[in-house]
């Protein structure tokens, strides 16, 4: 009897797991990037044609999709920010002047950080508020399932912060990315490292990588080890860490005991929280180079402090590129007038932006969809500085679009992490890099510092 | 051999910690017969009640603990008694088993995961505790001294509670109760404030548990569930209700962890853990230290 009501309790216990796991499934589902929703709505009769552009108009509507509430919401408000002082900017100096000197209106949309929202935000800045085109959504997750409606429609997006590969893998017409895709990053990181190879005189024999085995790191591994293989660099470890890991200390101490000269990371913040503290707990001297965005966040900085000096990382924009740019310097301190912080690599896309689409309003002389498409598609600016150019504080090369709509000249920074981690200063490509500023590669041991 | 060593010394403190969370769930069950799906919302809150400790009167995770156990005695009292009691009460009436008391304490989890995630935010918090960071070398390894204390903490934190439970009026009431409701009930204990009090008890120990892990940790809304999901495996090997089997499961889990990890990818090491559960479940159904009858 007690046994049997033992081997109850037993089952009992074990249903319970299995409750535990269903449930954490289905709230791990939940927040992954939805799925592009299907696309067999039927969008009405505005979305097989275009609204007429008015002949003149005073005012141009641009939407923006900008996650403006929920966790990213301090972001978004920069993002906005930024949109808004560029308009200005354009505005004051006359507008679109093939069109009459109309104005530039932004339209802002709140994604509220979720792709449904994005997507039914989505349809309302098009059936509703009539934009010409459309910029956004920071987000990959949200960007994805948003821009399938502005291609249904036939609207113009125009992508700000996302990164994802396959947003321009798709066939898309409407979709155009002056930014970088994730996979650039591997080869733009590698060239830092030849450069610093070089430049150090330092020569780096073996790596040892450490990622979660997920989506985004799973899918840049496969070009780390063909870029690293290029160069003959041995792998001494290749390390896929369970997302639900608690503890890394095993982890480090086989990169401890593999002694790679170089360490790469592909982490999101708690985990590179984890890693970076162990690091120095074990005394793992190497040089150490993150990929992605857990060494953009303030909270990473916050809760490893010193311990984040001297890796690299990479930045889509930072404030030194001014030293360079010195022609956008009138732009950031407007807007660190306006939003009250200095300006930073999303905001300073959203400016990007502006620029671009004030060029494609210039060409087009119009608002009807196909002829902004066709003046988007023909987009090539390469002179920084003036007019239109501005769109180059963002370190772009130049911005033209391929057949997949995608900038091939889209680049960013890499930085060191200095000042026990309150400043970054920019090492890679060597035109952006501080002049008064000299790299430490690589790193001072932790008996050292 | 020294990285082996260190890993292995690592597993057996990682896993002191694993076993301190782990009592709660134990604690609870032996006694209630029910499972605390909740039970990571609390480690969680334990994190956070540690971490502004810390942040707004800068009271060290070691010290900041003394105020944090009571509010989580509290809290976890109250919960019980407010929720999960009442229909623990009505359920009983009508079945043994109380399956809707193990529904509402995972709509709890949900609930209350959200509501730090609404009132804390979604970023990453660390507190730079005197001891975060620091280290020892011992013949050629490094040894973590926040990581050790956790050790001795989880230890000391084990043989407390077991003390308690066997030496104790009210432990011992929680005993009774634990081996049988009716009789217990029919001998003068108020079986009622056993749940509540057994429940609060666990609460205050998941605290301890989040100031030993703290000063080498993160806290975010989400930070309980993964230490949560290595409790339910550490008591079932352990032998459900035993205190001291949760100890010895709470190492095995931080040993064989560290360990594998050593000779396969992070990702093989993973499934380790649940082949020995796996493996513990079908051949010692009733755990390692747990008994065949009550």
């Amino acid at each position: 009897m007690v046994t049997s009501l033992r081997r109850t309790l037993v089952g009992i216990s074990s249903c319970g797991l299995t409750l535990l796991l269903v449930i954490s499934v289905a709230l791990s589902g939940c927040t992954s990037p939805a799925a592009p929703p299907a696309a067999t709505q039927a969008p009405g009769a505005a979305a097989t044609k275009a609204p007429a552009a008015p002949a003149q108009v005073s005012e141009i509507k641009i939407g923006a999709l900008v996650p403006l509430t929920g966790g990213l919401a301090e972001l978004g408000k920069a993002i906005k920010d930024g949109y808004e002082t560029a308009a200005e900017i354009v505005n004051e100096e006359g507008g679109i002047k093939s069109m009459g000197g109309a104005k530039l209106k932004f339209i802002y949309a709140d994604s509220g950080g979720k792709p449904d929202v994005g997507v039914s935000q989505t349809e309302r800045l098009i059936t509703v508020e009539k934009v010409a085109m459309i910029s956004g959504a920071y987000q990959s997750s949200v960007t994805f399932p948003a821009t399938e409606v502005a291609e249904r429609y036939k609207i113009p997006w125009l992508v700000q912060g996302a990164v994802r590969d396959d947003l321009t893998e798709r066939g898309f017409k409407y979709l155009f990315r002056p930014n970088y895709k994730s996979i650039s990053e591997a080869v733009i990181h590698m060239g830092a490292l030849d450069y610093l190879m070089k430049q150090h005189n330092v020569q780096i024999k073996t790596v040892a990588f450490i990622y979660e085995a997920t989506d985004w790191p799973m899918s840049m591994m496969p070009h780390l080890r063909r870029l690293f293989g290029e160069r003959g660099i041995q792998i001494v470890l290749d390390e896929g860490i369970p997302p639900e890991a608690t503890d890394l200390t095993s982890n480090i101490l086989k990169i401890k005991n593999a002694k790679p000269d170089l360490l790469w990371f592909l982490f999101y913040t708690p985990q590179a929280i984890l890693l970076v503290k162990g690091l120095q707990e074990q005394k793992v001297d190497t040089i150490v180079f993150s990929s992605g965005s857990s060494t953009s966040e303030p909270s990473f900085f916050q809760a490893v402090g010193a311990l984040a000096d001297y890796i690299m990382t990479p930045d889509e924009w930072e404030i030194g590129i001014l030293n360079v740019k010195k022609w956008a310097k009138p732009i950031a301190d407007r807007y660190k007038a306006k939003a009250g912080v200095d300006l930073a690599a999303f905001p300073a896309q959203a400016i990007a932006n502006v620029f671009i689409i004030q060029d494609v309003l210039e060409r087009a002389a119009s608002t009807d969809p196909e002829k902004l498409r066709e003046a988007l598609a023909a987009t090539k600016i390469t002179k920084e500085g003036e007019g239109t150019g501005r769109a180059l504080i963002m370190p772009w090369k130049a911005i033209e679009f391929d057949a997949t709509g995608q900038n091939p000249h889209g680049g960013n920074v890499i930085t060191q992490i200095r000042e026990n981690g309150t400043k970054k200063y920019i090492v890679y490509p060597p035109e952006f890099q501080d002049p008064n500023y000299k790299t430490v590669f690589p790193p001072p041991k932790w008996s050292e510092r | 051999m020294e990285g082996f060593l260190t890993a292995f010394l690592n597993g057996l403190f990682m896993g002191a910690v694993y076993a301190s969370f782990a009592l709660a769930i134990s604690l609870v069950f032996g006694v209630m017969k029910i499972i605390n799906f909740f039970h990571c919302s609390l480690i969680t809150a334990g994190m956070y009640g540690i971490f502004f400790m810390w942040s707004w009167f800068r009271l060290e995770p070691y010290v900041g603990v003394l105020i944090v156990v009571p509010i989580l005695f509290l809290g976890g009292y109250v919960l019980h008694n407010t929720f999960v009691l009442t229909l623990f009460k009505r359920e009983r009436a009508y079945v043994v088993e109380p399956i809707s008391v193990l529904m509402l304490t995972a709509g709890m989890w949900l609930v209350l995961d959200n509501l730090w995630l609404l009132i804390f935010g979604s970023q990453f918090r660390a507190v730079k505790s005197f001891i975060t960071g620091s280290t020892t070398d011992v013949a050629g390894i490094t040894i973590s001294n926040a990581r050790f204390v956790a050790f001795v903490g989880g230890l000391a934190l084990t043989y407390a509670l077991w003390w308690f439970l066997n030496n104790t009026r009210v432990g011992k009431g929680m005993r009774a109760t634990a081996q049988n409701r009716e009789a217990a009930a029919l001998c003068g204990v108020n079986i009622y404030r056993m749940y509540n009090l057994a429940f609060g008890l666990g609460a205050a120990v998941t605290a301890v548990g989040a100031a030993l892990l703290m000063p080498f940790y993160y806290v975010d809304p989400y930070v309980g569930f993964s230490y949560d999901m290595k409790s339910f495996i550490i008591v079932v090997l352990g032998g459900m209700g035993s205190i001291p089997g949760t100890l010895v499961g709470g190492l095995i889990v931080g040993v064989v962890e560290a360990v594998t990890t050593q000779f396969v990818s992070g990702t093989y090491a993973g499934i380790a853990v649940f082949l020995v559960f796996v493996a513990c479940l079908l051949f010692r159904p009733q755990g390692l230290l747990g008994r065949e009858t009550v």
